[in-house]
């Protein structure tokens, strides 16, 4: 069982390290929504196999990911809203929606640096002990 | 939901999942039937998805006789994740009566959509059949059997 929780964690790791990179790279709605998702699956992996990893690590981890899934939350909840405005062709609140989405994605391109900074993947690799298998 | 590290995925897998579906079908039964708060909507959502994503984990271990039970539930989740869009444009668009009207009208329709496809989710004998099915060993293919069998009645709103 061990082997295999490893297993699918390092899948679901890879995964995610490949989607923060690509929504660092375009922040665009496919690539937000995208990241979410690749956070929901880790995130459940986490929950799911949590007593074949080390407790303090798993619930570091966990809080990273809480953080990312709030912020990003504010920008998906503004893209859905953007879309919906540009098929029902109401015009007035975009401007201030298009604001506040760069704010926020200002914020979620400085959580990306500062978990890149830290080689956010390969530390938690390390710390799940995900190598070797 | 306790894995036991001395069991194979395969064994784990038969005890937990069947044990996680019964409680997804009464989560489901309570929060989408009646009148219930949007917030209890948006848990049973997050809690589609962590079924979805804990049995893609486990494919390996079912095959892909288990893509039948997904598709129902990439289906249900369609439909949540229709609601909760327009409950998050609400949010956010939430000082403008002009839109409000609209989005509360589209909302009513949209958990219209939801009650009718969880109808089909939890249709007579569904329960029963995702048990089964998730309680079956899969490790040898089988011509026949209860497991097999099952898997080949699962509510999936197209073929309604």
């Amino acid at each position: 069982m061990h082997d295999f929780a490893i297993e699918q964690m390092n899948r679901l790791l890879t995964t995610l390290a490949f989607q923060v990179h690509r929504a660092a790279k375009k922040p665009g709605p496919d690539e937000i929504h995208d990241l979410r998702v690749s956070v929901r699956r880790f995130s459940q992996g986490l929950q799911l196999f949590a007593d074949f990893f080390p407790k303090w690590e798993v619930k570091k981890i966990r809080r990273m990911l809480k953080r990312m899934m709030r912020l990003t939350s504010s920008i998906r909840d503004r893209d859905i809203t953007l879309e919906f405005l540009a098929e029902s062709e109401h015009a007035a609140h975009r401007p201030r929606l298009t604001k506040e989405r760069s704010a926020y994605q200002r914020q979620f391109a400085e959580m990306v640096r500062r978990w890149s900074a830290h080689d956010f993947s390969a530390k938690w690799r390390n710390g799940l002990s995900l190598r070797g298998v | 939901m306790k894995l036991k590290p001395s069991h194979s995925a395969a064994e784990n897998a038969r005890v937990v999942l069947p044990k996680m579906a019964r409680k997804y079908f009464e989560a489901g039964r309570k929060a989408i039937e009646g009148k219930r708060p949007p917030e209890e909507l948006h848990a049973f959502r997050l809690e589609t998805k962590r079924l979805r994503y804990t049995l893609e984990m486990f494919r390996p271990v079912y095959g892909p006789n288990l893509d039948r039970y997904l598709k129902a539930l990439r289906e249900l989740q369609s439909a949540l994740g229709k609601v909760s869009d327009y409950q998050a444009i609400q949010r956010v668009l939430s000082g403008d009566d002009e839109v409000k009207k609209q989005l509360e009208h589209a909302l009513k329709g949209k958990i219209k959509d939801l009650r009718q496809s969880w109808r089909v989710f939890d249709s007579d004998g569904q329960l029963k059949r995702w048990r089964t099915y998730l309680a079956g060993d899969h490790s040898k293919p089988r011509a026949k059997g209860p497991a097999r069998a099952a898997s080949k009645k699962v509510a999936v709103r197209a073929a309604s």
